[in-house]
């Protein structure tokens, strides 16, 4: 019976709930994109990459760029795996969901781990920065170059900790080149995130560190920078730093954190094409220029075309450096 | 005394009205479900973009200060905590509304956050160089035993037994490791797809809080109902002098909320629960804690808001975030061109100390607006507990979803919360999951870093159990373990004599 | 005797946490869940040694299922349908639903006409709130 009275009220508000339903606005689909566009950062609030994207992305509002706002969505959790994961199952390929990538990591780590991504169900949008991996010891440190410690971690292997932003991160990735370029062997420190490495060095509670080179370039007065791993030196910030290569150690640029924006693969050409064109454009506005620079965070734009290739790359080098760790 | 010659600076019109905007739209978007105040500096720093310095670094320091007052405002009210930081908030606050004591309760938590906040910052001013190394102390090993420290806390918590208090610690100290592992990148426990992800403290603190108050909302009758919405008030000189008067609560709050702030990654989370739990073993009254005690309130808000100030000491000095929010706040300073670090209060001085000054005057501002809006809280509490119900379990949802645009977290959620409901009625209380759950990632990778550089070092024992910080803080542990073993031993006997 | 069925299930859920623990492939990654459920295994031991010793004098309160369980209901459809529907619609559909099962009183239509615009305020509240001022972007569904 009480039942029976549950249901009467219940259905006459169901009714007027659905007349009621007219009222509310009712946004029809036209040209994409006609409302904000989602980008999913794999990092927590406050990162670099959060930060950054954050930073680019805010022109996007603009007439000759996107025409509408983009929102960051943050999914941190497993140096990234969490959020690129929901990304590739579980996005909708409309365009109207993104994700920041970061190369290398998220190669690497479709390598060694059994993810849901991988290049081949992810497509490049554009990049907007580029980030090398830098060897820091502490400013106090008996080590005063890269020989000097590369040669004590021979002369006592598992003895040198390097801390560095998780698993199978550009650090991880320069880290591995390193070890394989010498033959010394060292213990690796993963944390949560790259000011959490950059603490452990300021601290002494590690060896020595990779971390990225704006970071580094900041607290330079309590550190020191001792090699940086890409093909040439920064001639902007770290004018005086040799690169690993120079040092006669073979460490090339495939560590080098690359971030851009990418979709998913069944996106609508179209709806890739336009991405495409407004993004670089979006990045190459001298207002996010400016508070890039500003914020010691190097721009690197890269078209979609570049990124493809970068991306394949990449992904040849790293099934080679990678093959032993793969798990099943 | 530098600080108060930029004082003007932030006194200029547009200053000043960007300082109060950005106050009472702190206080909204904290009060927000889900909207924790990283979030809201977050979402902020795109709009700071088109900003001069000075204006941008006011605005994102105003909205700071106030959304982690405004998530006290929704803890008391409605029971939803804003952030993890006021979980202590709502153990007592939300008893006192719910006992016609809302506007008191809403005055205390201004008025004790206005005390706390002001120590915080003043601590800021006249001793970062002092602190500025002591971020660096802590290394893997400390922060490990500091959140053990806050793992012994938990037993206490509870209003029940110090067993199933414990019991429930650990339980949330379990839910932590859901999902992926933090080193290895092992999936662990993920029985269905929507665990992938872990559960995250929101999402949590929605769930464990939140739901079962709209349960037991329902579960009230009409009679009991008009008895529980007799409004008191009292007026603000009133609260003023209460709050002063109780001293101890102010002062254990305001101490241990600045100790907390400096220490960085233990994150101001705790420190709110940390200074309630102190403040409940120095009492005389313990049990009317968790049953509208107003020191509670005290105590705990004091605590959040003296935090902000010296976490921002390592971050101004070392770029060391000491709270999940400093770390946003960080990104502001940057885009700013204002690197952390000696220059800041050299070359760009007056931009670091006009900043620093609109701490303060935000602090102000938040106090003079806080009260005013008190008087107003009669319109929530007077809404009916149906109305209440349905709306607390909509905005749960919105919030939750909201955090990482997740529906998994949503189910996740309502999962926990009804859970949570039905343990209440055999006496385990949501506080120590919850904070079993905040501190369950501190103490795991923390542990393992450690491991890992022990072992190319001098071991395992050696690394974790050597150094000043940590003998003081296994001592500290030891000895909050003992307390709570003695007092549990107590209440056993007591109980005991009488039933004969 | 029923009130050592509540140590009994603390001891019964801390075996199962551990055993499913040690059941994982590696367990390096298990260490410190493991140690955790171990703790909780222990904290129930003693717990029910401190029902057979003390036999102890806490009551645990009745759960009324009769009355939360068309909430409970509502709870498991609003999000069932939520993507399906659209998060605005069923929000609003749950909101007037719990209102309506449980206000106290008898049905009339005015009041229903009352609650629909309640519910339809806090809805436009909700929209200028998480749609327009944070844009969210919450799942349309079929309608909104």
């Amino acid at each position: 019976m009480k039942t029976l009275s549950y249901l009467r009220k219940y259905f006459s508000c169901l009714i007027l709930s659905l007349l009621g339903l007219g009222l509310l606005p009712y946004a029809l689909a036209d040209d994409y994109p006609d409302r904000p566009i989602a980008v999913t950062v794999a990092y927590s609030p406050g990162g670099a990459t959060d930060f950054q994207a954050r930073l680019v992305t805010m022109m996007a509002a603009q007439e000759d760029y996107l025409t509408q706002p983009i929102v960051i969505v943050n999914k941190p959790g497993a140096g990234g795996q969490v959020g690129w994961n929901w990304f590739a199952e579980k996005a909708d390929a409309d365009g109207y969901q993104l994700a920041a990538y970061n190369v290398p990591h998220f190669i690497a780590q479709s390598i060694v781990f059994d993810t849901k991504y991988s290049i081949d169900n992810l497509e490049p949008i554009a990049n907007w920065g580029a980030d090398p991996a830098v060897l820091i010891v502490n400013a106090d440190s008996e080590y005063n170059s890269a020989e000097e410690l590369v040669e004590f971690a021979k002369n006592n292997p598992g003895k040198v900790t390097v801390s560095g932003a998780g698993q199978f991160t550009g650090h991880h990735i320069a880290l591995l080149q390193l070890a394989q370029a010498t033959g010394a062997e060292f213990q690796y420190i993963p944390t949560k995130g790259g000011v959490k490495a950059m603490q452990r060095v300021l601290g002494g509670n590690v060896t020595a560190g990779f971390n990225n080179l704006s970071d580094s370039f900041r607290s330079k007065d309590k550190l020191k920078i001792l090699a940086i791993a890409d093909l040439e030196r920064n001639t902007e910030f770290l004018p005086d730093v040799p690169t690993f290569k120079e040092l006669g150690i073979e460490v090339d640029n495939s560590s080098v954190n690359f971030r851009g924006i990418m979709a998913k693969k069944d996106t609508p050409p179209e709806v890739i094409d336009k991405l495409a064109a407004g993004t670089v454009k979006m990045f190459e506005d001298g207002k996010v220029a400016k508070k890039m620079n500003e914020g010691g965070s190097p721009m690197h734009i890269m078209s979609r075309d570049e990124v493809v290739t970068m991306w394949q790359e990449r992904q040849a080098y790293l099934t080679e450096l990678l093959k032993d760790l793969k798990k099943e | 005394m530098e600080f108060i010659q930029y004082f003007p600076e932030v006194f200029t019109f547009s200053n000043l009205t960007i300082l109060i905007l950005g106050t009472m739209g702190g206080l909204l978007l904290g009060a927000t479900p889900g909207l924790s105040p990283t979030m809201a500096v977050a979402l902020l720093i795109p709009f700071t973009f088109h900003m001069q310095p000075a204006p941008a670094l006011i605005l994102l320091g105003a909205v700071y200060t106030a959304t982690v007052a405004g998530g006290a405002v929704s803890a008391i009210l409605v029971s939803i905590p804003g952030a993890p930081a006021n979980i202590a908030t709502m153990l007592d606050g939300f008893p006192m509304a719910r006992g016609g004591k809302a506007m008191q309760a809403l005055h205390y938590c201004f008025i004790s956050s206005f005390i706390g906040g002001m120590l915080g910052v003043l601590l800021l001013v006249f001793f970062t160089p002092v602190l500025s190394n002591v971020a660096l102390k802590f290394g893997p090993s400390e922060l490990f035993w500091v959140a053990i420290l806050g793992v012994t806390v938990i037993g206490s918590l509870g209003s029940g037994s110090v067993l199933k208090g414990l019991f429930a610690g650990a339980v949330g100290l379990w839910l932590s490791t859901i999902g992926y592992d933090p080193i290895l990148g092992e999936e662990r426990f993920v029985v269905t797809d929507h665990l992938a992800g872990g559960i995250t403290i929101i999402p949590a603190l929605i769930g464990l809080f939140a739901i079962p108050q709209v349960l037991g909302m329902l579960e009230v009758t009409e009679h009991q109902q008009a008895k529980m919405l007799a409004l008191e008030s009292q007026s603000i000189w009133q609260s003023i002098k209460y709050n002063f008067s109780r001293i101890k609560a102010l002062t254990i709050g305001s101490i241990i909320g600045m100790v907390v702030g400096i220490i960085p990654g233990a994150g101001g989370q705790v420190a709110g629960i940390v200074a309630y739990d102190q403040t409940k073993k120095f009492s005389k009254e313990k049990d009317s804690f968790g049953k509208g005690n107003p020191d509670g309130v005290i105590t705990a808000e004091s605590a959040n808001n003296a935090m902000v100030g010296p976490s921002l000491v390592p971050l101004l000095t070392l770029s060391i975030p000491g709270s999940p929010t400093a770390a946003v706040l960080l990104g502001g300073l940057l885009i700013n061109g204002l690197f952390p670090g000696p220059d800041l209060f050299t070359i760009h001085a007056q931009v670091t100390w006009t900043f620093i000054d609109s701490l303060i005057v935000a602090q102000v501002v938040m106090l003079i607006f806080g009260l005013t809006i008190s008087r107003y809280c009669r319109f929530v509490t007077r809404i009916p507990q149906y109305y209440m119900a349905a709306a607390v379990t909509v905005l749960a949802v919105f919030g939750t979803y909201s955090v990482q645009n997740s529906m998994s977290d949503v189910f996740v959620m309502m999962t926990i919360g009804t859970l949570m409901y039905l343990a209440s009625k055999i006496g385990f209380s949501p506080a120590p999951v919850v904070l079993g759950l905040i501190l369950g990632p501190i103490a795991e990778s923390n542990l393992i870093e450690g491991k890992l550089i022990a072992q190319s070092g001098d071991g395992f024992v050696a690394y974790f159990m050597s150094g000043g910080i940590n003998l003081t803080l296994i001592a500290l542990c030891l000895l909050s373990i003992g307390y709570s073993l003695v007092t549990e031993l107590i209440r056993v006997k007591k109980s005991r004599e009488n039933t004969i | 005797m029923s009130k050592l069925l509540i140590p009994a299930g603390m001891f019964a859920l801390a075996l199962l946490l551990l055993f499913a623990g040690l059941s994982g492939s590696n367990q390096e990654a298990f260490l410190f869940p493991n140690v955790v459920a171990a703790i909780m295994v222990v904290i129930a031991v003693l717990t029910v040694v401190n029902y057979f010793k003390n036999n102890s004098t806490e009551k645990s309160k009745p759960i009324p299922w009769l009355v939360i369980l068309p909430a409970l209901l509502i709870f498991i459809l609003y999000l069932t349908f939520a993507e399906l529907i659209g998060f605005y619609v069923s929000s609003f559909i749950a909101f007037t639903a719990i209102v309506m099962i449980y206000m106290p009183g008898r049905f009339e239509i005015s009041r229903s006409l009352k609650i629909a615009l309640v519910g339809l305020l806090f809805m436009a509240a909700l929209y200028s709130l998480f749609t327009l001022l944070l844009k969210v972007q919450l799942p349309r569904g079929l309608f909104f």
